[in-house]
């Protein structure tokens, strides 16, 4: 065993083993490296690795052999019967099922569709929106009249009740200017409000005398 | 896949011709079992065919392929076991047809002669079982579809330092698995460095 070669700081915990224990486990750039997946420095720095540790070599052939061991799986083989059949049942059934347009993702989603995949697309899709924003905006319009009517039912009582009230105060002010001769020549205050209130004190005296 | 887009029906039996048996052989490995493989399959053409329209040219159509059987898989995982982030049951040891769809060099020969095929084959086929269905779907995806760790990562949805991390564990798995058998075969020159070859 000799030099831990040097490798990128991100692959720390798969460098090269040093020292003369034995490596149990392969380092992620071996794998790589035996995977065509390293290129350049990596590369470089695997075959160094390769060449100056003995445990580095056994392990490499250990993972080799397991890719050996893999190629006993067979392949199956598709008859040309059962590819026709498939090819004649997908669109058979495809033709009794609509294309699924742009915005839909239900059929390439993660695996088990969710509540949480199901809120976006309803969101998002131009179909989905398209059926579901209408009954909004007439849910919209609807409560738009139904606050102006409550509205104007609150407003015109009042309406109502200012306009008498202002009624009231312009009957008291015309009373004054009618009667402004006479306030200012008694320069009673009793008088003053006998004409203020009058159905309260009474029609004055010296009022229904003159 | 262009012409599929049009609606070319003729296109889209050529691309089941070309991928059938490569869809059938990763779902037989993901799913361990041939009747489902076989169902999902279909539902896989019916799906890419049904969704043909959103294909974009600009993405690897294998992968796309792969993505949609991919979640298939895990969905029927899901659906008969509870989880796809189990293994599969190391029960089932049914052979596959040893029918070749797509030229591949020999499998070594065992140098043990006395341990049949068939019991290698199921021994493997248990070990790759019994690794989770991530890992088994990129142990499959690299062997069989010889897929880039980009490619891999883009029907896993993963980083491909992520799809590195996930196949150095699945084979260091694997090794410990097969400790049994791994003597059985013959060691061979490191692939790309055989000069330093000389254990």
């Amino acid at each position: 065993m000799t030099d831990t070669p040097a490798f990128p700081e991100e692959d720390k915990r798969s460098e090269a083993p040093s020292g003369d224990q034995p490596t149990e486990s392969a380092p992620e750039w071996l794998t790589a490296f035996l995977d065509g997946e390293t290129s350049g420095q990596e590369k470089q720095n695997a075959k160094k690795a390769l060449q100056e540790s003995s445990d580095i070599r056994r392990v490499a052939q250990e993972i080799q052999r397991v890719e050996d061991l893999l190629d006993f799986l067979p392949l199956t083989g598709s008859p040309r019967a059962k590819i026709g059949e498939t090819a004649g049942l997908v669109l058979e059934q495809s033709s009794s099922q609509p294309v699924v347009v742009e915005g839909d993702h239900s059929l390439e989603e993660r695996a088990d569709l969710s509540k949480r995949t199901e809120v976006p697309l309803t969101r998002f899709d131009p179909i989905y929106e398209a059926t579901s924003l209408w009954p909004k905006r007439v849910r919209g319009w609807l409560i738009a009249v139904l606050l102006g009517a409550l509205g104007a039912g609150l407003v015109l009582p009042g309406w109502r009740s200012f306009e008498d009230n202002r009624a009231k105060e312009l009957g008291k002010i015309r009373g004054v200017v009618d009667n402004f001769q006479i306030l200012h020549d008694s320069g009673d205050l009793d008088f003053l409000r006998a004409i203020d209130v009058p159905e309260l004190f009474g029609q004055p005296e010296s009022i229904v005398s003159q | 896949m262009i012409r599929v887009r049009q609606g070319d029906d003729d296109a889209f039996r050529e691309i089941v011709a070309k991928y059938h048996a490569r869809v059938h052989t990763f779902l037989r490995h993901m799913l361990g079992n041939e009747q489902s493989a076989e169902d999902l399959t279909q539902e896989t053409f019916l799906r890419m065919h049904r969704s043909r329209v959103r294909y974009r040219a600009r993405c690897r159509f294998g992968s796309w392929l792969f993505t949609i059987a991919n979640n298939l898989a895990l969905n029927r995982l899901r659906d008969e076991f509870g989880s796809a982030r189990m293994p599969l049951p190391t029960t089932e040891s049914g052979s596959l047809p040893m029918t070749h769809s797509t030229p591949r060099a020999s499998p070594p020969e065992p140098v043990d002669r006395g341990m049949e095929r068939a019991e290698v084959v199921a021994t493997v086929r248990a070990a790759l079982n019994a690794l989770n269905e991530n890992q088994r779907a990129a142990i499959v995806l690299s062997k069989f579809e010889e897929m880039s760790y980009e490619e891999i990562g883009k029907v896993l949805d993963l980083s491909p330092q992520a799809v590195k991390s996930l196949i150095n564990r699945a084979k260091v798995r694997l090794k410990t698995l097969l400790a049994g058998v791994l003597d059985m075969i013959q060691p061979r020159p490191i692939e790309g460095n055989e000069e330093y070859f000389d254990d």
